[in-house]
């Protein structure tokens, strides 16, 4: 009965805990007792030893080179820092910004949309029609840069696979004047030295881009006095 | 010249990334494998999910905040790659015996008895919930002490311990 009582903690104790006096006093008078738990002990040190002896398996010689050309073949995902990609919609926010606080409002008048309302200027069927964006636009209209044909210049010996992630570089806009700044950050970033993004930032010029506004023109006040005195006695009595 | 010189700079943080990783990978892949080999017993199984496992860890590489665990990160990519297998796959039989290089000194009866323990083992571990399962198999890895597992399982140390104690509990009622 008294065995019954103590296999529980029996099992306990070939687990690796410290017997109770309880149980210390029974062992010591019951030898079934001291037999189970001797068999246990060497039942747990059986399963020490399967699991040490197979989990020492070592993989093969090939498996690293195995793993390395499963790497190579795996799709590289593109593990471009987020930070440039925010740096990169940055400055090309602050760019088309500044194009748009310099664009000068006499040539607002005369670009495309106010032509087409107005009869004399609307566009005819037959000539082709000019967007900003097209190389033969009018000076002060934003050229198109891509990146790809500037950082082709930078990387110009570099190896193959460079020139491969930058194809999918987006186009970008950018304002007259402002092609060398965007040319002078492509080489930082291909010399290695790119600024971090508020050094980059202060590197473009942000001062020239955002010019202010131009001032609203407006016309003098002319002040009349009134002709009735019953609307102004004061004016009457002088 | 070196190349850093001429890649730009996103191309060079991308380099330097893969070279970590592959240090990384190299210090981790062979814990990688006896995880998965502790689940699957089977040495070209376990090869195969230790690839995967440092395929999805490479694609993910970038975006792991505290490179400094990737070796738990690993470890538990890997045993969760081998868990599922073991489950699509319920492969139980021909499993490899490499880790028991036959004795010239032991007899016919030796090796069949001892092959006899060894599947009991196994199959006693296999019957161990996954909780109490990757604690025993880690801890029966060399070199592994409480304070590694803890680590590798993001877990307190005392737990650790109790729970380590009651897989083995356990193994003992089944093993009986």
């Amino acid at each position: 009965m008294s065995c019954e009582r103590f296999e529980g903690e029996r099992i306990d104790v070939a687990a690796g805990d410290r017997p109770s006096p309880a149980l210390q006093a029974h062992l010591e008078a019951c030898p079934a007792c001291r037999q189970s738990l001797d068999e246990q002990r060497r039942a747990l040190e059986d399963v020490d030893h399967v699991l040490r002896t197979g989990l020492s398996a070592a993989p093969s010689p090939e498996f690293p080179a195995r793993v390395a050309a499963r790497l190579r073949e795996t799709e590289r995902r593109r593990w471009r820092p987020v930070w440039v990609a925010a740096m990169a919609a940055a400055v090309a926010v602050a760019l088309i910004a500044g194009w748009i606080a310099r664009r000068p409002r006499g040539e607002e008048t005369a670009g495309p949309r106010q032509a087409a309302t107005s009869p004399e200027t609307r566009p005819r069927a037959d000539v082709p029609r000019v967007t900003p964006s097209a190389p033969s636009a009018r000076a002060g209209a934003p050229s198109v840069t891509h990146l790809r044909a500037a950082a082709a210049r930078v990387t110009a010996g570099a190896p193959r696979r460079a020139a491969a992630t930058i194809a999918t570089e987006p186009l970008v806009l950018v304002p007259p004047g402002q092609e060398e700044a965007l040319l002078k950050f492509v080489t930082n970033l291909g010399r290695g030295t790119a600024p971090a993004p508020p050094l980059l930032m202060a590197g473009t010029s942000v001062d020239g881009a955002f010019e202010p506004p131009p001032l609203l023109e407006i016309p003098a006040v002319s002040v009349e006095p009134l002709s009735d005195p019953a609307v102004s006695p004061e004016r009457s009595r002088r | 010249m070196d190349d850093a010189a001429i890649l730009p700079g996103h191309l060079v943080s991308d380099a330097l990334l893969e070279r970590e990783f592959e240090e990384r990978l190299a210090e981790a892949s062979t814990l990688a494998f006896r995880v998965a080999y502790g689940v699957l017993r089977r040495r070209e199984d376990a090869e195969d999910v230790a690839q995967e496992a440092a395929v999805r860890a490479y694609r993910s590489f970038a975006s792991l905040r505290n490179r400094d665990r990737f070796r738990a990160w690993l470890v538990r990519i890997a045993w969760r790659l081998a868990i599922d297998r073991r489950r699509a796959e319920q492969r139980r039989e021909a499993r490899e015996s490499a880790w028991d290089e036959p004795s010239p000194t032991r007899t016919a009866e030796d090796l069949a008895a001892a092959r006899q323990t060894q599947e009991r083992v196994w199959r006693a571990l296999d019957a161990l919930p996954e909780t109490l399962r990757i604690v025993v198999v880690l801890a029966a890895i060399e070199g592994h002490g409480m304070r590694e597992v803890a680590a590798l399982l993001s877990l307190p140390e005392g737990t650790v311990k109790s729970r380590l104690h009651d897989a083995r509990r356990r193994l003992l009622e089944t093993l009986r």
